[in-house]
């Protein structure tokens, strides 16, 4: 069991809850994958052809995710200003009932990267309103830091943009981020591909990792999802046993005492 | 009669009314939903105070899959 937030939880994997073939799929993957937090949004209903889209959303979809009981993370996706991101996790607060949020306030429209500057500004405005805000942010250390000044238990920093399944793109400075930043609970957010992604992750010490695409999109999502579990059991694991030092130089497994044929020249 | 935005829509209203009021003419049925206006989150337990204005931006948000 691990600590996150307020809830002590098992698995080490936050998975989304969008882009899957249907609905069905996406309550199997979700179940293969053992993940005990799962994200959605809020978007805006289709007045004209609400009952039409019943199945893409609304009370169908929520009905449907509230019996695998787990935790709910709404996010903040679409959000372009702090204005905008606050008045969504208010309202998602309402609708699910939780005080959980994934900031996410986009600064570029290409590569959604997040808005550094928008995003502390709604984090501390969040925070003083009793949210536990889980940012989604860049990489940058002193961003990281900043977050975490203004209170954040919880960073969610980026492998590479959105949807591109490019992985961890700089190693160097999630590293960084997680010597510096030792008490605060590290999630990868974004970018995953492979289940590797992930076991890289784990095993510097990323508390987790929150991922969607990779397994949404996945040929055979429900496999995927199983390839997931494991790959962050594999990477925790990996971490918590003390990884060995690299080296340059050769150095045999095998005694060399008692090498067979050797003799003195 | 009152022209505002619902989620990006131009709609009229007979008459500036509450939010509880203006839910019952559109006939929006979704158990679960969040109200704005004009940016500003509105709980439910204002419904009944706050007032449709001339030109007022509403949205309207429902539960979606999301990552």
């Amino acid at each position: 069991m691990w600590q996150l937030a307020d809830k002590k939880i098992s698995s080490r994997l936050l998975i989304g809850s969008a882009l899957y073939p249907s609905p069905d799929l996406m309550k199997k993957a979700i179940t293969a994958s053992g993940s005990e937090v799962v994200t959605v949004s809020l978007r805006r209903q289709n007045i004209a052809s609400a009952k039409a889209n019943a199945g893409e959303g609304g009370n169908d979809f929520w009905n449907l995710l509230q019996k695998l009981n787990l935790n709910i993370l709404p996010n903040t996706a679409g959000c372009h200003s702090a204005k905008e991101a606050i008045t969504t996790a208010q309202m998602a607060r309402e609708v699910f009932g939780t005080h959980w949020i994934k900031l996410e306030v986009i600064g570029d429209e290409y590569n959604l990267q997040p808005d550094p500057f928008a995003t502390l500004e709604a984090t501390k405005e969040l925070i003083s309103q009793g949210f536990e805000v889980f940012p989604y942010c860049t990489d940058d250390l002193v961003l990281c830091q900043k977050l975490a000044e203004a209170g954040c238990n919880i960073l969610m920093p980026w492998g590479s943009p959105i949807g591109t399944g490019k992985g961890l793109l700089n190693p160097y400075a999630l590293k960084n981020i997680r010597e510096r930043l030792p008490n605060i609970t590290l999630i990868v957010d974004a970018g995953i591909g492979l289940p590797s992604h992930a076991t890289q992750a784990l095993e510097m010490g990323y508390d987790g990792v929150l991922l969607n695409t990779a397994v949404a999109q996945a040929a055979d999502p429900i496999k995927m999802a199983e390839a997931f579990k494991f790959a962050i059991l594999a990477g925790r694991n990996g971490f918590e046993a003390g990884a060995i030092k690299e080296k340059n130089l050769a150095k045999p497994s095998t005694p060399t005492i008692g090498t067979p044929f050797w003799h003195q020249s | 009669m009152i022209t505002l935005q619902l989620n990006g829509e131009k709609k009229t209203l007979k008459a500036e009314c509450s939010i509880v009021e203006a839910i019952n003419v559109l006939q929006l049925d979704d158990k679960s939903f969040a109200v704005a206006v004009n940016e500003e989150f509105i709980p439910k337990s204002a419904y009944a105070d706050v007032f449709l204005k001339e030109g007022d931006r509403i949205e309207l948000l429902i539960p979606m899959h999301g990552g």
